[in-house]
């Protein structure tokens, strides 16, 4: 588990920061532990200076007690320790100017004691040199006892104080060292639990972060693995390649397509894999993806042992992390059966194409003959025809027509579901042609006894189509309506929207809503029209198909029992 | 009288060929065969036909073909053609549309209006 470095700064700095704050704690624990050093140095000179105050005082006692007891027992051993005692009071006094060398206070108090005390010793060595001269006059005795009691007071009084001075500075600096122990606790503490609670919060950041990391691991992990699934479990090559066109990375479904181990094709260039013509091609392929950096697809044709195969190849660049292109990644698929089909899809379409070309052409030359031959004879050519001959014939003449119009409109129908129907495309009067229409079928209906109304809009604008076609439509259109009703039947156009919509409404018995639904559909008769003129129900199919490939819409109105209206609309902005 | 005019037909189809010469013949016109189409520009040099009706479909030159030769022919350029075709399908409609044709027809057809078309042709009689 890598840490990069932008992600250290702060445990670094957190951690730094608590360094400083215990070594300020150990800091002031040091300086206080000096500091009870010093106290304890101060404590110990203090009691120096009192002991050694007491030696003094129990000195010059000393000395007053051999000199007293000399001067009742006369023993000359009391006059030796006298002079030991006024010795050790000497050395005291010296000792304790030593001693209070650091105060100045103290130090006029044992120059006064310097003074106090060499004036007692002096009224002793006065009572005992007296003493040895045989005697001292008792009023002068009196006197020295009286000065040396004075002395005794005030060196006691001077020791005292000197004593309690020593005393209270030791208890000021004992409140102060409470004092000052009490602060630097605290202030260890703090620091301490300060210091503490940084590296706790710093652990909990980076434990965190290290469980976030983990976890990212795995993820990536998992999501790697998943890739790696994906990709072995793909059915289709997929493989990546350097700039020189090495194979770095093939899934086992690409070895078995080239039909060799992975192994044989790693670190290997297709040149190594392929034919010189077929390495040409891929090679070519590769550069231009390298070259353009946008992806691609290509087909192609290469002989493998297992026979020659079509794949359809989806290269695209592959970057490094900079985005820089390095070589090409791909995917692959084996379309030989779905090219194979679609051959024979194609080759199927073409048969029927011609087939229908071939069969219609076979049907028409036929009918060709016969109807020449019927219409010869019913207009008489060949000799007279009797009324009962005359009328059979006629109904020969519709089915010869019948049959006519039925390969017409196969074939139309096929060619328009083959796509192979041409439009001839051209400014068309939509007016004109249905008029046109109308016109062409006045006949038919006079003999019916039916109405035809035409209702035209005024300045229709002129429609890109193909006027055939479009002509086609109509008749169509009027030819059912003709079939339907034997009331009026009205054509006419308007305008509807941005569209021109041409109208067929006959008065008829209508269409329910669900045959409506099957109009259009090819070969659909709706009941009762075979009975009257037959049709071949591809009219309607045919119509739709013509329509729509120009864009427009086709449809119907009607309510059962009152009639119906046919209608389509053509573009007027259509770019042909 | 006015001599008849010379009508040649072009179909590989005997019925078709038989029934169509007649119906011409009984409207008055001469009519000369041809089944083949190999045979047709040769018999259009012999025979001086006034008008020319050409199936599409003819065996060995079809009809196109021929069509074009007429009209690329200064002598015989004159000459109405008339187209018949069964279909056409099987040809892309520019190529269709190109064939200099004077008139087309699809089968099968309304004599009447052959006949009229041939009328339409016709240049006009002349006068005496």
């Amino acid at each position: 588990m890598r840490f990069d470095k932008d992600s250290l700064w702060y445990p670094g700095i957190g951690f730094a920061v608590a360094g400083l704050l215990l070594a300020f704690g150990q800091r002031a624990l040091n300086r206080y532990s000096q500091g009870m050093q010093r106290s304890a140095l101060w404590v110990e000179h203090t009691y120096d200076v009192i002991r050694t105050i007491e030696s003094l005082s129990s000195a010059v006692s000393r000395a007053s007690a051999n000199r007293r007891a000399y001067q009742i027992t006369g023993e000359p051993s009391y006059i030796l320790e006298h002079r030991h005692s006024a010795a050790d009071a000497h050395s005291a006094l010296a000792a304790l100017r030593d001693l209070t060398r650091d105060s100045a206070f103290q130090q006029k108090n044992v120059l006064r004691l310097e003074d106090l005390v060499g004036a007692r010793l002096s009224v002793m060595d006065d009572l005992l040199k007296a003493q040895a001269r045989g005697g001292l006059d008792p009023r002068k005795s009196a006197s020295l006892m009286a000065r040396a009691r004075t002395l005794d007071t005030r060196i006691h009084g001077l020791l005292t104080s000197m004593t309690r001075y020593e005393e209270g500075v030791l208890q000021l600096r004992a409140e102060e060292g409470q004092i000052g122990y009490r602060r630097t606790r605290i202030l260890q503490y703090a620091l301490t639990m300060a210091s503490g609670l940084i590296i706790l919060v710093i652990l909990l950041r980076l434990s965190k972060e290290i469980a976030d990391r983990q976890k990212k691991e795995l993820d990536l992990r998992n999501s790697t693995v998943l890739m790696e699934v994906v990709i072995e479990g793909s059915s289709d090559s997929v493989f990546v390649k350097d700039a020189e066109s090495r194979y770095l990375m093939m899934n086992t479904s690409g070895a078995k397509m080239i039909g060799r181990p992975l192994d044989g094709i790693i670190g290997k260039t297709d040149s190594e894999l392929f034919s010189p013509e077929t390495f040409a091609r891929l090679k070519a392929s590769d550069q231009e993806i390298i070259q353009s950096g946008r992806p691609k697809v290509y087909e192609y044709s290469v002989a493998l042992p297992a026979g020659t195969k079509t794949f359809q190849s989806s290269k695209a660049p592959y970057r490094d992390p900079q985005g820089k292109i390095v070589g090409v990644i791909g995917i692959a698929r084996d379309v030989t059966a779905q090219k194979a089909a679609e051959e024979k899809l194609q080759e199927a379409a073409q048969i029927k194409a011609d087939f229908a070309a071939m069969v219609s052409h076979e049907l028409r030359t036929p009918l060709t003959a016969i109807k020449l031959v019927i219409d010869m004879i019913v207009d008489r050519t060949l000799g007279p025809v009797n009324e009962e001959q005359n009328s059979a014939l006629v109904t020969a003449q519709r089915s010869i027509d019948r049959l006519s119009r039925l390969i017409n409109e196969t074939l139309d129908f096929q060619k328009l579901e083959s796509g192979k129907m041409e439009f001839r495309v051209s400014e068309a009067d939509v007016n004109r042609l249905v008029q046109e229409v109308v016109i062409s079928f006045e006949p038919v209906a006079k003999g019916r006894s039916i109405t035809l109304l035409t209702n035209v809009a005024k300045d229709l604008p002129k429609v890109r189509c193909d006027k055939d076609k479009i002509t086609q439509v109509v008749t169509n259109l009027l030819s059912n309506a003709l079939k339907f009703t034997a009331g009026p039947i009205t054509v006419s156009t308007a305008m509807d929207g941005s569209d021109v919509r041409v109208s067929v409404k006959d008065s008829g018995p209508g269409v329910s809503p669900e045959d409506q639904t099957r109009l259009f559909q090819s070969f659909v008769q709706l009941e009762g029209t075979r009975s009257i003129q037959g049709g071949t129900g591809l009219g309607l199919a045919i119509s739709k198909k013509i329509i729509e490939r120009h864009d427009g819409k086709i449809g119907i109105q009607s309510k059962v029992g009152d009639g119906a209206t046919f209608f389509f609309t053509l573009p007027v902005d259509r770019s042909a | 009288m006015s001599p008849k005019r010379r009508i040649l037909i072009a179909d590989d189809d005997p019925d078709i060929l038989a029934m169509l010469s007649l119906r011409l013949l009984k409207a008055g016109y001469d009519v000369v065969k041809a089944a083949e189409g190999s045979l047709v520009l040769a018999l259009v040099r012999e025979t001086k036909p006034d008008l020319v009706i050409l199936d599409y479909f003819l065996p060995n030159v079809k009809g196109d073909e021929i069509c074009l030769q007429i009209k690329a022919d200064s002598a015989l350029r004159a000459i109405p053609v008339i187209l018949l075709s069964a279909s056409t399908a099987a040809l892309p409609p520019e190529t269709v549309h190109a064939i200099p044709t004077d008139d087309r027809l699809t089968k099968p057809f309304d004599i009447s209006i052959l006949l009229e078309k041939i009328r339409l042709l016709l240049p006009a009689e002349s006068a005496g």
